[in-house]
């Protein structure tokens, strides 16, 4: 038995002494507990799969499966990265692989196709360079996506050497990138603590953060942009750390460029970052290289990000000041209109008693979500107060992602505005940078030096994180009836992407005109911009609902040169989960009942409509002697 | 000697090995298309540029240097006469890793290198590891299995379009999870039959099209093509001229 014990001990535990590195401080790397640890965290992955699976036969322990193991995943990698002489290699092993189980949760989700809408739109701008050879052409589904091409270069790349599809390619490619944007963020923390605990448990802790697993794991340029950042700073610091300034400083400007080119948010957050670093640096009297690197890299970063947005990226800036004009529309409602108004407008969707129709559907979820803001708020500052204390105003970088992790309170007070949650939403895998260095660093220097590792620290630690994982995953996108997959549900965005609806938008792509203005559903919008090669059109959610087909309605689709419409009989079974049919309704509202059949049954009786296609469920009608569009 | 050039002489192997076989499009693309966009181009480039940032900088430089290389070549071949397409990659991505694999060559013959000892990582990791790595790669596979079964509701789409020369094609495709026979029959707006065929037993993911022309005689403004399974009426399509 002992013998055994011996051997499984052998076998998990004690294969150090891999190879002799170079650097004095560090002399040997040590994998230390690396594959136990990333075997628990696949055994989590496991149970989320299972969940996955359980999901589409309806069965009800699927929900509490999958968070399970997602905190199998999770509480696995900060027990061990809570303790103390864990040796470097095991902690960057845990970070990595913690990265790649959780995009592999997202992948796990749907593995054969894209469903996600933001997906399927950067699918469409690397089909048409596929296509066409080209950069900068036409998407019209996202116009803005073909001018930060850098994710497109790179499937296109792939998927043209390797012959693999773009989803597979682009699966491949989030993968890899998710390398770099996890341990370019390691590198950077590291670097700039010089401590590999603080720098591992800061990474996993931006890990916490809601978009992590979802939205930033996704085909999109937000995802090529994160990835971009973290291997950017990893450059600059080794850029500033390491000497060799002239051949570092390549390096870095080549990160910075693709930083720039990869998206407009995360290039201009990049620059914000940059920028604060400089101010820091002024302020704390920063001598030589200390000062001029980050003041170089951000006087490039900004001329950089300009120019890109003016004279490439022209539609970023109309693009961007839709929803803050949106923000502003909503300011001057609140304050004209009396509170009590405020909400008797709004489409509502479901009824209030449905399973999972929001977010926050019981006191007890919201409490979740609202603790792990709590402890975030709590903790920060006293991370903070650490960072800058200990750093004696030398390490602005630091200081400068203390600063920044402090900046979660302005996303707290967003929260609270209006369209509030999205703006939040979207400024944490942002924010979350300096949160997670900030809270790793007030940890470490704390609990676990002044307390020398004893367990009740640890147990301290590991349960606020896990909470704060919780809490972050509650909140986190997508809403509650889509974290899981399953069976088609109507107006439900990804959780009404399926094979059905897959293949009318690939038979249109086969047998329709390329580019042919066609609408629908907001999934069928979605399906064929995308795999069908279609113009989709928004905003004929009148002439959808509407019970007859008058000279209203032809009106209508003649002004917006409809050449086909796509209806779904699906759409009869309930209202919409996401409280639209159509993804804008903004002259037609959701009414308290489901279109009817009877409604969409009215292309069927009006002359010169051709009924092109039925697959049961949707039926594709030509209109063209109706709109005469070519 | 030998010892000081052994991570770029493995490197050129890898990279003439992937550019031939991406060239002669033999078995093995992906992994050598992988090969290429990701690791080759960078591993020469941070080789040229850092002397020793240690191994895990050296994986992340390795990846992130290839990227950012490729997203500046997608650039550059488009502000070129050439199109993107899987020529010009392959010829760019070639070139940068030949180029890069030689400077960083030449750089280490007249500068000094600090050694490495690459050649036991790689056996030690795998004498050690395989059981877990083994272990999780089950676990892996598992996972996927769980994940790719999702069911799919069984459909049939039917379509009918004008064709070429004023001949019709109508097509069925089967999705219904089993074999199902199918017929077709075309009518004109006052029933008289264009065209009638059974498609005998469609498998699942199978399809049929048929193409046929309206008989002159035959005047009518609306042609209806009917799919019946089972001897009832199934899906119905139609165009009007």
């Amino acid at each position: 038995m002992a013998n055994f014990w011996a051997w499984l001990k052998d076998l998990f535990f004690t294969y150090t002494a891999v190879i002799e590195d170079t650097t004095p401080e560090n002399p040997r790397i040590e994998f230390g507990y690396l594959s136990f640890v990333a075997l628990v965290m696949t055994a989590g992955l496991l149970c989320v799969s299972a969940a996955y699976g359980l999901a589409w036969i309806d069965e009800e322990t699927a929900g509490w499966l999958r968070w399970f193991g997602l905190t199998v995943i999770f509480v696995a990698a900060v027990t061990r990265l809570t303790m103390m002489n864990v040796p470097r290699a095991e902690r960057i092993g845990i970070v990595i692989w913690a990265g790649i189980v959780f995009y592999l949760v997202k992948i796990f989700y749907s593995p054969l196709a894209f469903k996600f809408a933001d997906e399927l739109q950067h699918w469409r701008t690397t089909d048409i360079i596929l296509e066409t050879g080209e950069l900068f052409t036409f998407n019209p589904m996202l116009p803005v996506s073909p001018y930060y091409p850098a994710l497109q270069n790179l499937t296109v790349a792939l998927s043209s050497l390797s012959g693999l599809s773009i989803t597979v390619s682009g699966m491949i490619v989030v993968g890899i990138i998710r390398i770099i944007y996890i341990g370019g963020m390691y590198l950077f923390f590291e670097r700039v603590s010089h401590n590999s605990q603080i720098a591992s448990l800061g990474t996993l802790i931006y890990m916490t953060n809601p978009h992590f697993q979802f939205l930033n794991s996704m085909f999109t340029y937000q995802a090529m942009g994160l990835a971009m950042i973290g291997f950017a700073f990893a450059t600059y610091t080794l850029w500033l750390y390491e000497g060799r300034p002239g051949a570092s400083s390549l390096v870095a400007l080549l990160a910075l460029f693709g930083v720039t080119v990869s998206h407009h948010v995360s290039s201009y957050m990049h620059v914000a970052y940059l920028m604060f670093w400089v101010v820091v640096a002024t302020f704390t009297r920063q001598k030589g290289r200390d000062f001029w690197i980050p003041v170089f890299l951000a006087v490039v970063a900004l001329i950089g990000s300009f120019t890109w947005t003016t004279r490439v990226a022209t539609p970023t800036a109309a693009y961007l000041s839709a929803p803050i004009e949106r923000v502003q529309e909503r300011v001057f409602q609140l304050i004209e209109r009396p509170a009590e108004e405020e909400d008797t407008d709004e489409p509502v969707a479901l009824e209030e008693d449905e399973e999972f129709s929001l977010p926050f559907s019981s006191l007890a979820t919201l409490l979740i979500a609202l603790q792990a803001v709590g402890w975030i708020a709590l903790l920060t500052p006293i991370g903070a107060y650490m960072v800058w204390m200990e750093s004696s105003f030398r390490n602005a970088p630091a200081m400068t992602l203390g600063l920044v992790g402090v900046g979660y309170y302005a996303s707290i007070l967003l929260r609270f505005g209006p369209d509030g949650a999205e703006l939040a939403g979207r400024s944490w895998p942002f924010l979350f940078i300096g949160v997670g260095f900030t809270l790793a660093y007030g940890f470490v220097r704390t609990f676990f030096i002044t307390q020398q590792g004893r367990i009740y620290a640890q147990s301290v630690c590991v349960m606020i994180l896990s909470l704060i994982f919780v809490g972050g995953m509650q909140s986190s996108w997508p809403p509650g009836w889509a974290r899981l997959p399953g069976p088609y549900l109507v107006g439900a965005s990804e959780r009404s992407v399926e094979f059905e609806g897959i293949h009318a938008a690939e038979w249109a792509r086969e047998n329709m005109p390329i580019g042919s203005r066609t609408t629908g559903t907001f999934t069928m919008y979605l399906l064929f911009g995308s795999l069908g090669q279609q113009y989709p059109v928004f905003g004929l959610a009148e002439v959808y609902a509407s019970p007859r087909f008058g000279a209203r309605e032809v009106d209508n689709l003649e002004n917006r040169e409809i050449r086909y419409f796509v209806v779904d009989y699906r759409v009869a079974r309930s209202l919409p989960y996401r409280g639209t049919y159509f993804g804008s309704e903004s002259s037609w509202e959701v009414d308290s009942n489901p279109i009817t059949i009877e409604v969409m049954d009215k292309f069927e009786e009006i002359p010169d409509v051709d009924r092109i296609f039925d697959s049961g469920n949707l039926v594709i009608y030509d209109l063209q002697e109706i709109t005469n569009v070519p | 000697m030998f010892r000081k050039y052994v991570d770029l002489i493995a490197y050129m192997v890898a990279a003439l090995t992937a550019i031939i076989v991406l060239t002669l499009e033999l078995p093995s693309q992906p992994v050598m298309a992988i090969l290429l966009v990701f690791i080759l181009p960078g591993y020469a480039m941070q080789s040229l540029i850092y002397d020793e940032p240690g191994e895990f900088a050296r994986l992340l430089l390795t990846i992130g240097i290839s990227v950012t290389l490729t997203i500046v070549l997608g650039f550059l071949i488009h502000l070129s006469p050439y199109d993107i397409d899987r020529q010009s990659w392959l010829v760019s991505l070639s070139g940068v890793t030949v180029l890069l694999g030689l400077a960083a060559t030449v750089r280490r013959m007249v500068g000094e290198y600090p050694f490495r000892k690459s050649g036991r990582l790689t056996v030690q990791l795998f004498a050690n590891l395989w059981i877990p790595v083994i272990a999780i790669g089950v676990l892996l596979y598992i996972s996927y299995q769980f994940a790719i079964s999702q069911p799919e509701v069984p459909f049939t789409s039917f379509a009918l379009l004008a064709v070429e020369d004023g001949a019709l094609e109508v097509s069925v495709n089967n999705y219904e999870q089993e074999p199902v026979d199918y017929r077709i029959e075309v009518v004109s707006e006052d029933g008289q039959v264009i065209f009638r065929e059974t498609t005998g037993t469609l498998s699942h993911t199978s399809s049929m099209s048929y193409t046929f022309d309206i008989p002159a005689a035959i005047e009518t403004e609306r042609v209806t093509a009917n799919l019946f399974r089972d001897g009832e009426l199934y899906r119905s399509v139609w165009v009007d001229f």
